[in-house]
């Protein structure tokens, strides 16, 4: 590139000392992977700094509470609804990175139920805990004429093939209803294979680091 | 660099092959951070932010991207996040501390400020932020005006003009050094 090539010796210099780079060590990786696994694994990531990531971990379902009228008034045109279940119990959950010297692979490993809290462990049988505690969330899209409409979120790794809505038949109305884990999921929808189509009735999701939008639901606790 | 199979393997959830990609790219992620934030700490936390983030948009991830172009934009992200933190908190430091101690350069030793690569950093870092980063992007990390626009939504006009006056500024502090 021309503007780069023009450099004269005081940017050459800049840049020289700028491109100087220090290894980076078998510690710090390690955490940062095990940081990243941890927080994929969990589906999990608040924004607030210095906040740690929280998973409610459920001591038992009690019971469902689905919002019917809602459901009706959905299948009109494409939003999502949530059911609720009750009775939870708190444990705050640190993305914790393995000590130095330990491996990734152990500190991505399931841990047994009543370890301490706090332990990488711990965090881990939270996430398993919480996977029990989903809560049936309704995604419903009208389109007619449409040979298939599949639903991609964060919560199903944005596979095309992992969330196919069933249609009403000759409504045009397509629907399915997935368990999600309570907190903020961004989602879209794939009609046909190929056309990315965010939700009309959920507010949009903007994401400055994928660059397409999508749309926002939050699942609530209840 | 890091290989199409390395992301595939990543984007299905495999910790090593994702492992393999953070040591690809993590130091000059601090690289590129630590000349944003001008904290070694700060740094290394905006990076490891943007590996979460990474990671956990990787599956959204198509490879008619360039991979580096997709991380620096998730890392431009969270080190303007981070710098508007730091303000917000009134925690904002132009230098680390051990910058702090040396002095700017004075008339006398213009040479020998020239031998330390602290006058050039120190020199970075005074740029204003919005020069600076797109300073870094451009002539440390390689990235076209292409990408760059479409990395940080600015127009390519623009791009040009904040690459141009961080030059001037670092013209104007640094030739003196040069040619002293």
């Amino acid at each position: 590139m021309a503007e780069r090539a023009e450099r004269d010796p005081v940017i050459e210099r800049v840049v020289h000392e700028m491109r100087a780079t220090s290894p980076s060590s078998d510690a710090t990786i390690a955490r940062v992977v095990a940081a990243a696994v941890q927080a994929r694994e969990m589906g999990v990531l608040e924004e607030a700094e210095d906040v740690p990531v929280r998973v409610r971990t459920p001591r038992r379902l009690v019971r469902w509470r689905v919002a019917g009228w809602i459901a009706a008034a959905a299948s009109l045109t494409g939003f999502a609804v949530g059911a609720s279940i009750t009775a939870w119990r708190d444990r705050a959950v640190r993305v914790v990175a393995p000590v130095e010297g330990q491996s990734v692979a152990v500190a991505s490993m399931a841990a047994p139920t009543g370890a301490p809290t706090g332990a990488p462990s711990a965090a881990l049988a939270s996430n398993s805990a919480a996977e029990d505690a989903r809560v049936v969330t309704q995604f419903v899209l009208a389109r007619p004429g449409a040979a298939s409409v599949a639903l991609v979120g964060d919560f199903n790794a944005w596979d095309k093939a992992a969330t196919p809505l069933a249609q009403e038949p000759g409504s045009g109305v397509w629907s399915v209803a997935l368990p999600l884990v309570p907190g903020r999921h961004v989602y879209a929808f794939l009609v046909n294979g190929a056309e990315w189509v965010v939700d009309p009735r959920a507010p949009k999701a903007n994401d400055p680091d994928f660059g397409v939008a999508g749309s926002a639901v939050v699942v609530g606790r209840p | 660099m890091v290989t199409s199979s390395q992301v595939a393997r990543a984007k299905l959830g495999d910790a090593e092959a994702f492992a393999q990609i953070v040591r690809a790219y993590h130091a000059r992620c601090v690289r590129f951070a630590r000349g944003m934030l001008r904290d070694q700490g700060a740094a290394e936390d905006a990076v490891q932010e943007a590996f979460v983030r990474m990671y956990r948009a990787l599956p959204r991830y198509e490879e008619r991207d360039r991979f580096d172009y997709w991380l620096f934009r998730i890392l431009a992200n969270c080190c303007r996040t981070a710098n508007a933190s730091l303000e917000r908190r009134g925690e904002q430091q132009l230098f680390d501390e051990e910058w702090d101690r040396i002095e700017r350069p004075g008339a006398l030793d213009l040479v020998a400020r020239l031998e330390s690569s602290d006058a050039i950093r120190r020199a970075v870092a005074e740029l204003p932020e919005h020069q600076r980063e797109i300073f870094l992007l451009f002539h440390v990390e390689g990235f076209s005006y292409e990408e760059m626009e479409r990395m940080t939504g600015i127009g390519r006009s623009a791009l040009k003009m904040r690459v141009k006056r961080a030059c001037d500024i670092l013209r104007e502090r640094l030739e003196g050094l040069l040619h002293g």
